[in-house]
């Protein structure tokens, strides 16, 4: 099932860029971009990482495509 | 989630079926007109050899025309390279410029290393001696501008991703940059690894059968069973004992 993502949405509202994302959840600058494209799934780690970064539990930032038309 | 509905398994036997029995009749065709032009196909086979190692010198000069293709996409990389921390845009256009650069760099040393065998060959130096010469003076061309290219390029990457280690001039350059990549650019090196594997394994049985059919009608060098076969069985023991470890010995990943 496609894993939906509001990174961009919460990155823009800690005005932080694709580098600097990932430099604190220590990925690239292209993996930040292919997740917010849906095109990388994040391991449980990484995705736990970027919700510690926006401070918010980790289904506020991934969630199902699924369980949302539902 | 449902499960999905599995396959169903009587279309591929038949289509395994089908496959040995076409394979089984273009073997037996193949063998058939090999054994009836057999001296055609031998003198046929020395004028192609001939002209290959012939063709050596020419051949390594136009490896030079890859090298200058992936010397223009390095250059052509650097203009939006100096955008690229605030332009998302002109990021992934020199990363993609780049990635082709590499590709033709990577690609240039087996042609350089192929073309040089040839343009080396007893035959062609027996024949040709300044010829011979002046692909020698190709030859260190082109091995100094794959190299320095091959560093610039890696070099002009990792300032796109400053977190990327290993020196490229370093025996340990692979594994040093392969400990720097995140969980997506691993997984992606496992990926293009894993379709590599697969396509060797159709490309090993593929050559070691049209082997099998020459040299059932012709008289060919063992080693060429050998040498492919040593390759294929090194290619699949790789393999497979590194996944005995990566299961068996070493499983907390």
């Amino acid at each position: 099932m496609p894993l939906g993502n509001r990174l961009k949405e919460l990155r823009a509202a800690k005005s932080l860029n694709q580098q600097q994302l990932g430099q604190l959840v220590g990925a690239s600058r292209q993996t930040i971009s292919l997740i917010e494209r849906g095109d990388y799934n994040p391991s449980i780690t990484l995705a736990l990482r970027i919700a510690q970064v926006f401070e918010t539990p980790v289904e506020e930032v991934f969630y199902l495509t699924g369980e949302e038309e539902q | 989630m449902k499960p999905k509905a599995e396959k169903k398994n009587t279309w591929v036997y038949v289509k395994f079926a089908i496959i040995i029995v076409v394979c089984g009749l273009f073997g037996a065709a193949c063998s058939m007109l090999i054994g009836s032009g057999f001296d055609g196909l031998s003198s046929l086979s020395d004028a192609i050899s001939l002209g290959l190692y012939r063709a050596g010198v020419p051949l390594m000069a136009l490896g030079l025309l890859l090298s200058a293709a992936a010397t223009t996409l390095y250059l052509a990389a650097k203009k939006p390279m100096a955008r690229a921390d605030e332009d998302d845009e002109a990021y992934e256009k020199a990363n993609r410029l780049l990635c082709l650069a590499l590709i033709l760099t990577t690609l240039g040393f087996p042609w350089f290393m192929l073309t040089a065998g040839l343009a080396f060959g007893r035959t062609i130096r027996a024949e040709s001696i300044p010829l011979a010469g002046f692909g020698f003076g190709l030859l260190i061309l082109q091995l100094v501008w794959l190299t320095a290219l091959q560093a610039l390029v890696i070099g002009a990457t990792k300032k796109l991703y400053p977190e990327k280690q290993g020196n490229v001039f370093d025996t340990k350059f692979h594994k040093d940059w392969y400990a720097s990549c995140d969980e997506a650019e691993q997984k992606a090196i496992g990926d293009c690894s894993y379709f590599t594997f697969q396509i060797m394994n159709f490309v090993y049985p593929f050559v070691l059968l049209v082997l099998l059919m020459v040299g059932s009608a012709w008289s060919i060098s063992a080693l060429w069973f050998v040498l492919l076969g040593g390759l294929w069985m090194m290619q699949t023991l790789t393999y497979q004992l590194r996944n005995y470890w990566l299961q068996h010995v070493k499983p907390n990943r």
